[in-house]
């Protein structure tokens, strides 16, 4: 597992270089900003169960047929199971916030999963539509500007969203 | 790769959690303490290379034998001064990766692991680095929080070898 500072270290030593003025400053910008991390990675953590629920309440209603009657998610131990997942997924985005990298989100959670999936059976595209679910209300709760510091998100809102796409990308 | 970082998230992973008030507290003193590494980092990339070469001249005042003896481990030949010098970089490059990372992680990885087996079969002494190691200690010119981090991990690699 890399975090910010670790990655550049180490595309750093493959090379046996010392750190550039311009990863230097990259880095420093990245702790200058550090609140803005600290305060995305304290909203999702907060907030996990409402989002992983209301995920899971607006996939039900838009893929019926997945978790109704002859559907791979019928049933109720299938469908903890399903918000157990999403659940998962979103933990593993909140430390790759944390981390700022998306090694711990790769090595822990994403590889493997489109595999696992397809052998229990479990519709992927399913999955990839509840992460995109989880992706928009986290970037709601994330950049809701009531009662926090006012300040441009924008870069951080962004690294967040890229870290939901992949997790999408990695199960269809 | 071990850092303070990767740490919070793997004590919080291994319980399943999300990251608790302890791992956060600890990434929000990491953040607040990562500026006097970047300084430290900055520091070894300007004179890193000046550091190893007056480091690598203190060994072989310390040590006269080193440049006399013959045989591939010594600095009798330029060859040798070469290798010298590249070594001794090597340590202190790494040396600044940790004051980036905040830990010891890219000692342990690139330069603690295999140490002793590795000089041991080549003929090299520990004590040749120590001294070079703590000649760039006694003389980096860092003040402040900037000398702190780098002094962290200079007596770290020191220790490591003593």
């Amino acid at each position: 597992m890399l975090d910010a500072f670790s990655r550049v270290v180490d595309q750093a030593d493959r090379k046996g270089a010392y750190l550039s003025n311009d990863e230097i400053n990259a880095l420093a910008a990245m702790v200058a900003a550090g609140n803005k991390r600290l305060d995305v990675v304290n909203r999702l953590t907060a907030n996990a169960s409402t989002i992983t629920a209301n995920a899971y309440r607006a996939l039900v209603a838009e893929q019926p047929g997945v978790f109704g009657p002859g559907g791979a998610c019928f049933h109720h131990r299938n469908q903890a199971a399903c918000i157990r997942d999403l659940g998962f997924i979103l933990r593993y985005v909140t430390y790759a916030v944390a981390t700022g990298d998306a090694s711990v989100l790769d090595d822990r959670c994403l590889n493997g999963l489109r595999e696992t999936y397809a052998a229990l059976g479990t519709p992927g595209a399913t999955v990839a539509a509840g992460v995109e679910k989880i992706k928009d209300a986290a970037l709601a709760i994330a950049g809701d500007r009531n009662g926090i510091t006012q300040g441009d998100c924008s870069s951080i809102l962004a690294e967040v969203a890229g870290y939901f796409d992949r997790a999408a990308a990695a199960v269809v | 790769m071990k850092t303070p970082l990767t740490d919070a998230i793997a004590a919080a992973d291994s319980r399943g959690s999300y990251l608790g008030n302890t791992e956060l507290q600890a990434i929000f003193g990491r953040f607040n303490r990562a500026n006097a590494g970047l300084d430290a980092a900055s520091a070894f990339a300007n004179n890193g290379e000046a550091w190893a070469e007056a480091a690598a001249k203190h060994v072989y005042s310390q040590f006269p034998y080193t440049t006399t003896m013959e045989g591939p481990q010594y600095a009798s030949t330029s060859e040798g001064k070469a290798k010298c010098i590249r070594d001794i970089s090597h340590y202190i490059r790494t040396i600044s990766y940790c004051c980036v990372v905040g830990g010891t992680g890219p000692l342990d990885e690139y330069i603690i692991a295999g140490l002793k087996d590795l000089n041991a079969a080549l003929g090299l002494s520990n004590s040749w680095y120590v001294a070079a190691l703590e000649f760039v200690r006694d003389n980096h010119g860092l003040s402040g929080d900037a000398a702190g981090e780098a002094n962290t991990y200079l007596n770290y690699a020191i220790n490591a070898l003593s």
